[in-house]
């Protein structure tokens, strides 16, 4: 049976544990979240040096597992001379890792937006970063939300990987905990509900999100 | 004074041309029309004056000041502010009110402060018969209005001349003719316009000049009066008597 008592006593330390996971998802969504929109802008670009080094960026994250990207900052970089902690390797990996998916969410939500809309911004004398700040990204934040919560639900759910180099998040005390004390349903089963969670919040914000961007739609 | 000089204006897709030595003076205060069956490259002249399309060889000036070509960027942004364009489909921005709409040119390019440029935008709306629509969305008027609502967006930044490509063609017919006023009152007013158009009334009533374009040339100008009752040119005539009949 279930050893509710067990779940009791535990609870507190998962919890500390989520704020770890938390921690480390938000600052790697906000840093990739900036990266993602350089990047889409840099791929977007006329000129073709620029597009192309996004292009192959892209290529070379989104085509190889986080896993190996992970080891690769943490264990194979200090070779170089650079030794990050875990948690800045963690942040960092996933933060790269991110803003390669997140550049193509931007980039088909800015392609997205009618010729017509940026043409006036262009007609009325606005310079290209006006056109991008005023007309551009405001209107992309529509159709960029549903895939963008997507990724960054992904991003929360495999921040789980940096428990493997050690940073003490849900998922490497989950570990701990069982290992000690082999209540492994028990376990799981709370780090699953607390995973949920932390996605559901997310999925919560789009929601309202979605209808605070809605209300200059047609009815 | 020209305000629009387009001397000798060449542009071509890939191998096709579109314009095909172009010449053509607007002077202040003049109301062209520029008519001809589609395809002509009416609407192509017209996004060249604001560089929306780049012509290929040739000189347009804008007061005397040559647009396009290898000019710095700032000087074309520069150049872009004093003419203003009103689009076919409108393209008023979906974010932001009527009014957001009128006083998004002069804040963020202008730099007009907001309270300046929230009365002048108040004011151009009343003008185009929307003041108890300033605070709607594009997606809550009417086409005409949006339209109308597009004009008072150009007229925001104080142009020295105004484009109008096809103006009126998306428009439901019962909401034509309250463009077509707006657009005439502001003719009366003397804003130097050129209006690519399909409303030969509108040509004939309001403009100083007709111009007929047919395959990326212009074939005719004269006043409107003697353009639709004596033209000069086979090609003029043919046109004429096919929009005319139908």
């Amino acid at each position: 049976m279930i050893d509710w008592n067990f779940m009791v006593t535990y609870s507190p330390r998962l919890l500390k544990a989520c704020e770890v996971t938390f921690g480390i998802s938000v600052t790697s969504l906000a840093l990739s979240t900036v990266a993602g929109l350089g990047i889409a802008l840099l791929r977007l670009s006329p000129r073709r040096i620029l597009s192309s080094t996004a292009w192959i960026y892209v290529w070379i994250v989104r085509g190889t597992p986080l896993l190996l990207q992970l080891f690769a900052i943490y264990y194979a970089m200090p070779m170089t001379g650079l030794r990050l902690d875990p948690w800045t390797a963690g942040i960092l990996t996933l933060s790269l890792n991110s803003s390669a998916y997140f550049s193509e969410i931007f980039r088909s939500a800015i392609q997205s937006i009618p010729t017509g809309q940026t043409e006036a911004a262009i007609a009325i004398g606005m310079g290209p970063l006006q056109t991008l700040r005023r007309i551009v990204i405001p209107l992309s934040l529509r159709p960029a939300l549903p895939p963008y919560v997507g990724q960054a639900i992904t991003l929360l759910k495999n921040s789980s990987l940096v428990s493997i180099i050690a940073v003490p998040d849900l998922m490497q005390t989950a570990q701990s905990i069982y290992s000690t004390t082999f209540k492994v349903v028990e376990v799981m089963l709370m780090t699953g509900v607390l995973y949920l969670i932390m996605t559901s919040l997310l999925q919560i914000a789009q929601t309202s999100l979605e209808r605070r961007l809605s209300y200059y739609t047609v009815k | 004074m020209s305000i629009v000089s387009f001397r000798d204006v060449s542009k071509t897709f890939g191998s096709h041309p579109v314009l095909r030595n172009v010449s053509l003076d607007i002077e202040e205060g003049q109301v062209v029309a520029i008519i001809g069956p589609s395809g002509a490259g009416k609407s192509t002249l017209l996004r060249c004056v604001n560089q929306l399309e780049r012509h290929s060889t040739g000189e347009i000036l804008i007061d005397g000041m040559p647009i396009g070509g290898n000019q710095r960027n700032r000087d074309l942004i520069r150049l872009r502010q004093t003419v203003g364009m009103v689009f076919q489909s409108f393209n008023l921005w979906p974010h932001l009110s009527a009014l957001g709409n009128v006083m998004e040119g002069p804040v963020t390019v202008l730099k007009t402060p907001v309270a300046v440029a929230r009365q002048q935008a108040e004011a151009l709306l009343k003008q185009v018969g929307l003041a108890d629509h300033a605070a709607k969305y594009p997606g809550q008027l009417s086409g005409g209005q949006q339209q109308r609502v597009a004009i008072a967006r150009a007229l925001a930044m104080k142009p020295r001349v105004m484009l109008f490509d096809e103006a009126t063609s998306a428009l439901d017919p019962e909401m034509v003719q309250e463009v077509l006023r707006v657009m005439e009152s502001l003719a009366a007013d003397g804003m130097t316009m050129l209006v690519v158009t399909h409303e030969m009334g509108f040509a004939r009533k309001v403009a100083d000049r007709v111009v007929l374009m047919a395959n990326g040339q212009v074939v005719e100008e004269d006043v409107p009066e003697t353009f639709f009752t004596n033209p000069k040119e086979e090609r003029s005539r043919a046109f004429l008597s096919r929009v005319l009949s139908s």
